[in-house]
């Protein structure tokens, strides 16, 4: 019995195979999608990434009408599940999410993996950081916590708000160099997330803090800690009275965590050129900004080329700020 | 306001209720199998709560855990196999009443009890977890080294029957998370250039296999005979149990008194509450001499402890992040895969969250009276079933939810070699709950001392500085010292029995 | 299955010594006083100690003269046969699964580990293709985990 039907199985999948083997290339772009399709996430459940993945893959399930499953492949600070986005078939079948990540772990030296292992589909969020001292610290603009720095002797600031070489290091690391302080000055304390980072400072562990607004809502509506600037070109939506650092400073510096969706290289143009449609239609639904904005989620769109340049771009700033921390390898 | 209506609303939904229902009917199942524990029904559940929203998989947790510590007591009862290491304690009592015909009695009170203990853990959860948050909301990495290493030595002072052999499996537990690079220096350690190492050694697979696939490996090789089961008709339960607790209402209350205080302890949990429940009932007894030949008493005080205890258990779990047993090991892995990191920002960042986890408490222990009498209604089926069948479907579990929750054929290897591994080390008396805990606090220890060092610019007396932090220091240095002081006033050659050394 | 405490207590010494070894070339954080030896080294170095305690405790003069001593299910083919299938099926899940496909594999693997068992083979047909549908119904149906296709991929719902 047993033996009967595993051959059945075996002659079934062996006849499909064959008969599917035969027209690949042209017909399959054109039947696309026949089955589900897989969006890898590299980073945990429950996460920011994961939620808005999981929120674009189900808008997906039901423009597609195929099966949009979502896998987390989370580990290595991203590494692990950025290259089994690089690493799986090109046939359009699995896609996945990119992060600020691939532009910091080459240079790092975690990965070999860049953007260039990706078709961009396109950038659908990008939440800058933001810069946070305490309720009653006695700085009130970014310039007061300035010239206390370019005071104080080495060591004397703590801050904290993400792991050694995470978003928000380098968001203050950055915010240094283009103040003209040493990026020694500040001693960075490493934490799991912002949202431990967020908890020293209330807590008065370490003196300055950086994550991006929506992760620091709940302290802020407390009244425990205080945004001084934001490191984007303009202001939050939401949050109209923090200004931009460029304004508060006269110093340009922005950054951000930001999130995409990409497809393996070599994945066929038409299937990326169907999904970055039918993605743009998908982020602009109003179940998705509704949802987005809930979150406290920027919402955007760059499909394809813009979405490579603004990749390349990241890249450059990024490894050049890591270099500064001595990060780089 | 608006905040416990959005907790009843998460509750109270379909989905929610369903998945209550589905996974305490689970947890009673593989609480009263014997041989199966609670630990292991909460590991099977991890892989499914993977794939739900946050408060729909904290009910799988909370329901399931609740039922298998209560279902414990039946196998304990019926075939002298306590089901789960909390119902241990009063095995040979429950059997002895069991024998003397009065198994209804003995199961009753382990249930009606068990929900009270229960829903008094339960209340003082409610009232002193955000007070204890709110306190900690001023807690700097210091303040966190110290407790947390407060909690790694009650856990392997106190829970520990062999202090040396817990150290061991916690220190082994340390170097297991140490894998990868989630540390503070975001340096990959002990990757051997494996980029499926990089992310470390995968938290769940471990458990599962730790709690799940070494039972199994156990099972199979096991030759002893089946145990066989007391043939007593059980009637009605509940009858006789408003006597008892009239009769009974100081052991009611103490028992849930310990058991809240015992579970909240980090590093202590149930099994422990239940232990030192029944010592103190015995000596505090009116009749000590009818202990365990079938007296009601004992059952009654250690039976609230031990589920009050997993209440208890919640508060430095939810709070610190710090669990109390392997039970809150498992739930404070599901917190963080659900984005709840636990600490005092849990309370403000989400308080409708906090409501949800009240509630369910609250739930839990009171459909536990229900289900759990229908539960002792078909022991005598449950107890029979057959366990060559069912441990195939349970290694089955093990290796598709394993390997779902990542879809990586590397994590099932984790899970077998974590489970051979326990397998041998526990056929040697070590302790599997000190490894787990290691692995949960060992990151959380190398973080907050990493923190403190670069705060402090490595000046060793910042870490007694703050007020908070310094009494903590000094109380952890007296525990630790506390053995060799003593050894050195009384130099006795008989070591004092621990409370667990009755085992 | 017994291991003498002496071997058991060199086994972790030798891991601490290892762990030593291994990060004593790591570098120090940039910028930081501090470095990814630090807690790992610790912790070996109390690997060190216990494990030679327990190498040479009063507990391991005390406990048996064998270094090894195996339990009984040595003594019964079918044990051992059943704690072999256990782990022989974990292995070839996670080798082969990718490649085979859920609905070729667990079959196969349930009956066999029902057979070592020491169930019926009517039984264990019955229980096996049940349970196989069972996975399938609650993990890739109900909670949607992507269950691998395999040989079957072209035929996925």
């Amino acid at each position: 019995m047993f033996k009967t039907n595993c051959n059945r199985r075996a002659m079934l999948a062996g006849l499909a195979l064959a008969a599917c083997s035969v027209p690949l290339t042209g017909a399959a772009a054109q039947s696309w999608p026949s089955r589900p399709i897989t969006m890898i996430v590299p980073w945990g459940a429950g996460g920011g990434t994961d939620a808005t993945a999981r929120m674009i893959a189900s808008l997906l399930e039901k423009q597609l009408g195929k099966p949009v499953p979502v896998v987390n492949r989370t580990g290595g600070s991203g590494a692990v599940g950025h290259q089994a986005i690089a690493s799986a078939d090109p046939d359009g079948y699995t896609i996945g999410i990119a992060t600020l990540e691939i532009g910091t772990m080459h240079h790092q030296g975690l990965t070999t993996l860049t953007h260039e292992a990706y078709a961009p589909i396109g950038l659908y969020n990008s939440d800058p950081a933001a810069l946070f001292v305490r309720a009653d610290a006695p700085y009130k603009t970014v310039k007061d916590l300035l010239e206390a720095l370019s005071k104080a002797p080495d060591r004397r600031f703590k801050a904290s708000g993400s792991a050694q070489g995470g978003v928000n290091h380098l968001a203050l690391a950055g915010m240094l160099k283009a103040a003209g302080i040493p990026v020694a000055r500040v001693a960075w304390v490493p934490s799991e997330g912002a949202a431990p980072g967020l908890q020293d400072l209330a807590a008065d562990g370490v003196q300055i803090a950086t994550a991006s607004l929506p992760e620091a809502a709940a302290l802020m509506a407390a009244g425990r800690i205080r945004p001084l600037a934001i490191f984007a070109p303009k202001r939050d939506e939401a949050q109209k009275d923090v200004p931009t650092f460029k304004e508060a400073s006269g110093f340009d510096w922005s950054i951000g965590s930001w999130r995409g969706v990409v497809a393996p290289k070599g994945t066929p143009p038409e299937i990326v050129a169907k999904l970055q449609d039918e993605i743009g239609k998908a982020v602009v639904t109003a179940q998705y900004l509704e949802f987005m904005k809930t979150k406290g989620y920027a919402t955007g769109w760059t499909a394809g080329d813009g979405f490579r340049a603004f990749m390349i771009d990241s890249d450059k700033g990024l490894g050049a700020t890591l270099a500064e921390l001595g990060l780089k390898k | 306001m608006d905040a416990l209506a959005q907790g009843f609303a998460m509750v109270f939904s379909i989905e929610t209720l369903l998945i209550i229902m589905a996974s305490s009917l689970f947890g009673l199942f593989v609480g009263a199998v014997p041989g199966l524990s609670a630990t292991m029904a909460l590991a099977l559940l991890v892989p499914m709560t993977f794939f739900m929203d946050p408060i729909p998989a904290l009910a799988a947790m909370v329901s399931c855990s609740a039922m298998a510590i209560f279902a414990g007591d039946i196998p304990g009862c019926l075939l002298r196999m306590p089901g789960t290491a909390a119902s241990a304690a009063y095995t040979d009592e429950a059997y002895a009443m069991a024998r003397k015909g009065q198994a209804d009695i003995a199961l009753g009170s382990g249930l009606v009890f068990s929900a009270i203990g229960g829903l008094f853990g339960t209340a003082v959860l409610i009232v002193a977890a955000p007070l204890f948050a709110e306190f900690a909301l001023n807690f700097t990495s210091f303040e966190f080294f110290w407790l947390i290493l407060l909690g790694i030595t009650c856990a392997i002072v106190i829970s520990s029957t062999t202090p040396l052999k817990g150290a061991i499996m916690l220190i082994l537990g340390f170097l297991v998370a140490s894998v990868g690079m989630n540390n503070p220096a975001a340096f990959p350690r002990f990757t051997a250039g494996s980029t499926d190492l990089l992310g470390g050694i995968g938290f769940l697979p471990m458990l599962i296999g730790m709690f799940a696939v070494s039972e199994v490996i156990r099972s199979a090789l096991d030759r002893s005979p089946r145990a066989t089961i007391i043939d007593q008709p059980i009637h009605n339960v509940f009858k006789g149990m408003w006597q008892l607790t009239v009769k009974y209402p100081k052991q009611i209350l103490r028992g849930s008194v310990l058991g809240t205080v015992v579970g909240a302890l980090p590093g202590a949990g149930s099994d422990i509450a239940s232990w030192m429940s029944y010592a103190l009932s015995k000596k505090l007894s009116k009749e000590p001499e009818k202990f365990g030949t079938g007296h009601v008493e004992g059952i009654i005080e250690s039976g609230a402890a031990n589920n009050s205890a997993l209440a208890g258990a919640w508060i430095p779990a939810l709070v610190f992040g710090i669990p109390g047993d392997t039970l809150t090991a498992i739930v404070i892995g599901v917190l963080y895969m659900k984005n709840l990191n636990p600490g005092p920002s849990l309370f403000t960042t989400n308080p409708e969250n906090m409501y949800a986890i009240y509630i369910l408490f609250i739930f839990a222990n009171l459909i536990m009276i229900p289900l759990g009498w229908a539960t002792i209604k078909v022991a005598k089926r449950l107890l029979g079933v057959r366990r060559e069948i069912l441990l195939p479907l349970i290694l089955m579990a093990c290796i598709v939810g394993t390997f779902g929750m990542n879809n990586s054929p590397f994590d099932v290897w984790i899970m077998l070699a974590a489970g051979v591994t326990a397998y041998i080390l526990e056929e040697n008396c070590f302790p599997v709950a000190p490894a787990i805990l290691g692995v949960v606090l060992g990151p959380m220890l190398e973080e907050n001392f990493v923190k403190s060092m670069i705060k402090s610019d490595g000046e060793v007396l910042a870490f007694f500085s703050r007020p908070v932090a310094g009494v903590l220091g000094v109380l952890t240095l007296v525990v630790w010292l506390y053995p060799l002081l003593r050894h050195g006033f009384r130099r006795s050659p008989g070591r004092a029995t621990p409370v667990g050394e009755a085992l | 299955m017994k291991i003498h405490e002496t071997l058991l207590g060199l086994l972790f010494a030798c891991i601490g010594g290892a762990v030593l070894a291994t990060v004593s070339a790591y570098p120090s954080m940039a910028g930081q006083n501090i470095g990814p030896a630090l807690f790992p080294g610790a912790a070996a170095t109390l690997l060190i100690v216990f494990g030679l305690m327990l190498a040479f405790g009063r507990q391991a003069r005390q406990s048996g003269r064998r270094l090894v001593a195996l339990g009984d299910w040595s003594g019964s083919p079918r044990h051992m046969l059943a704690g072999l299938s256990v782990v022989m099926g974990c292995a070839v899940y996670a080798l082969f699964s990718t490649w085979l496909g859920f609905l070729v594999l667990a079959p196969v693997a349930l009956l066999v580990w029902h057979l070592a068992f020491g169930v019926s083979l009517k039984t264990s047909i019955v229980s096996a293709l049940l349970a196989t549908l069972g996975f399938w119904a609650v993990f890739y149906k109900g909670l949607g985990v992507p269950l691998p296709w395999g040989l079957l991929k072209n035929f996925a719902f």
